[in-house]
């Protein structure tokens, strides 16, 4: 059970992927214009995170070395299809402000980054929760990007009005993601580096 | 594993399979949600932009019919511009039947948030500027390039594309009425006797067409306009027989008031009444409370002068013909 918690936390602390591994930036600087968006674009990335690591170390044992990528692609291909069809669905509003970085989670490294450093190397059970606890750390870190940007560009908090009159609207725009992550990820630093 | 050409090729093949066979599923289980998705959003979309309708309007070329009880009442346009700041912007605009833009709803944007992306909010500038505005004596672009209007605050070019997406709706919606419009198919043998051919031609840009039977000339049908009816255009067809004499007048087109005016369109109606069977050139052109000759509808004193203006033109054409 140690080793199974500590394969989740990893994933959300110590190898954050956004704070730490720095992985995946293209979605994290475009979608976090609000604390939903960035959450929704973090969930949808850990059903394609979960769904691609538990089939890649299910079929590890027969994928021969030279088209390990080329396999891992099609894995992943198919699981953002799936979740694409699904959104649509289910979710058709969030989907539609998202846009085309669904699409995009096919090239997003840090699933290919987990199916290769972790699911071709581990067997189902762990591979599934390394997925959850990278997924987990994605989904936490967009989401509080999105938060201090909301909040400091529009006055808002998952769209509820916190303050009138909004607020400085540099954050909702690029600028703004790049100082926010650059201010969260000091933080992130900074507090994990005292609980070593 | 090893690699070899062999299950290399075997490998790929079967996770292609297999997943392909996962997607496919999904597919077919999802179709259904999203086609209903997209279709409540399009009918949410249509009873936010269109007056009361108890129809189901269907798209025609993005163009949503609404009716009431069998009535036409209004038009809801989807127009993309794909000018925004970030891609197409796509809009429902919503027309009552005279061009009045009841309402807007944004289908899809992906402008700036806090600033384009405000045009989906509720009572926006943009919006404001449009709704409840009669596109006609709208100059749909921005203040700032010399239109009536207002950009959102800091958004020219979100506000630009939006302003044009509903300019766009609008030439569609013209178009739309334009054809929705009954076509009117003039009888031409109950305007003059009877006739076994019939030539077209044109005198000074009018349309004139003589009816012959056998080798004599037996009538004259002669376009006939004016524009002064009480909504713009009133025009006739009236046939003439060869001494001058109306044989009968229909009429093309007009937008006259239904009830008042609009009644010129009626079989018998007092305006034909007292021109047809009248020689031309003993009718004096003009209503009787005005000195001349011709009984006016009840009501409608714009339309009957106008009537009467197009019969008279008419008539200065057939006299051009009989001269020739």
């Amino acid at each position: 059970m140690g080793k199974n918690l500590n394969i989740l936390t990893s994933g959300i602390i110590k190898n954050n992927p956004t704070f730490v591994l720095v992985l995946g930036m293209c979605p994290t600087l475009a979608t976090t214009t609000s604390a939903l968006n960035g959450m929704g674009m973090g969930a949808a990335t850990l059903f394609v995170l979960v769904l691609s690591n538990v089939v890649i170390s299910l079929i590890k044992g027969i994928i021969p070395d030279k088209i390990r990528i080329p396999a891992y692609i099609v894995v992943i291909a198919s699981a953002v299809t799936i979740l694409q069809l699904l959104m649509q669905a289910y979710l058709p509003d969030l989907y539609n402000t998202l846009g085309v970085f669904i699409p995009l989670i096919v090239v997003n490294c840090i699933i290919l980054g987990r199916a290769e450093a972790f699911a071709s190397k581990n067997g189902v059970w762990a591979s599934a929760l390394d997925g959850l606890g990278v997924g987990l750390g994605f989904t936490i870190s967009l989401t509080l990007i999105g938060m201090v940007r909301e909040v400091l560009g529009n006055g808002q908090i998952f769209g509820c009005e916190l303050w009138q009159g909004g607020g400085a609207l540099i954050f909702v725009l690029a600028p703004g993601a790049f100082m926010v992550l650059g201010y969260l990820m000091i933080l992130f630093r900074k507090l994990t580096a005292k609980t070593k | 594993m090893k690699s070899s050409l062999k299950n290399m090729v075997l490998v790929l093949l079967g996770i292609c399979l297999v997943t392909s066979a996962a997607v496919a599923l999904v597919y077919d289980v999802t179709k259904e949600p999203i086609e209903k998705a997209k279709q409540q959003k399009t009918v949410d979309a249509l009873k936010a932009v269109l007056p009361t309708f108890d129809n189901q309007p269907q798209a025609e070329g993005g163009v949503y019919k609404a009716t009431l009880g069998g009535q036409t009442v209004g038009y809801a346009v989807e127009s993309t511009s794909p000018n925004g700041f970030n891609g197409n912007i796509k809009l429902m605009v919503g027309f009552d039947t005279e061009g009045t833009i009841v309402n807007i709803a944004v289908l899809e944007q992906a402008e700036t948030p806090g600033l384009g992306s405000n045009m989906a909010e509720e009572d926006n500038v943009l919006l404001t500027s449009f709704k409840g505005k009669k596109a006609s004596e709208l100059k749909m672009t921005v203040k700032k390039d010399g239109g009536d209007v207002d950009a959102l605050t800091a958004a020219t070019i979100s506000s630009r594309a939006y302003a044009e997406a509903v300019a766009l709706a609008y030439e569609a919606f013209k178009k739309a009425k334009e054809a929705d419009k009954p076509k009117v198919v003039i009888d031409y043998t109950a305007l003059v006797p009877e006739y076994n051919q019939m030539f077209d031609g044109k005198i000074d840009g009018v349309k004139v067409r003589t009816a012959i039977q056998g080798a004599s000339t037996v009538g004259y049908v002669i376009e006939g306009k004016s524009d002064n009816g009480y909504n713009g255009l009133v025009s006739l067809v009236v046939g003439f027989l060869p001494d001058g004499t109306i044989s009968g007048i229909a009429v093309a087109e007009q937008n006259e008031t239904p009830g008042l005016g609009g009644e010129m369109t009626s079989a018998d109606n007092v305006l034909a009444k007292s021109l047809v069977g009248k020689n031309g050139a003993k009718v004096k052109w003009g209503l009787k409370k005005e000195g001349g000759s011709v009984d006016a509808l009840t009501a409608a004193t714009i339309s009957s002068r106008a009537y009467v203006e197009a019969v008279e033109a008419a008539y200065e054409t057939f006299k051009k013909v009989v001269n020739q």
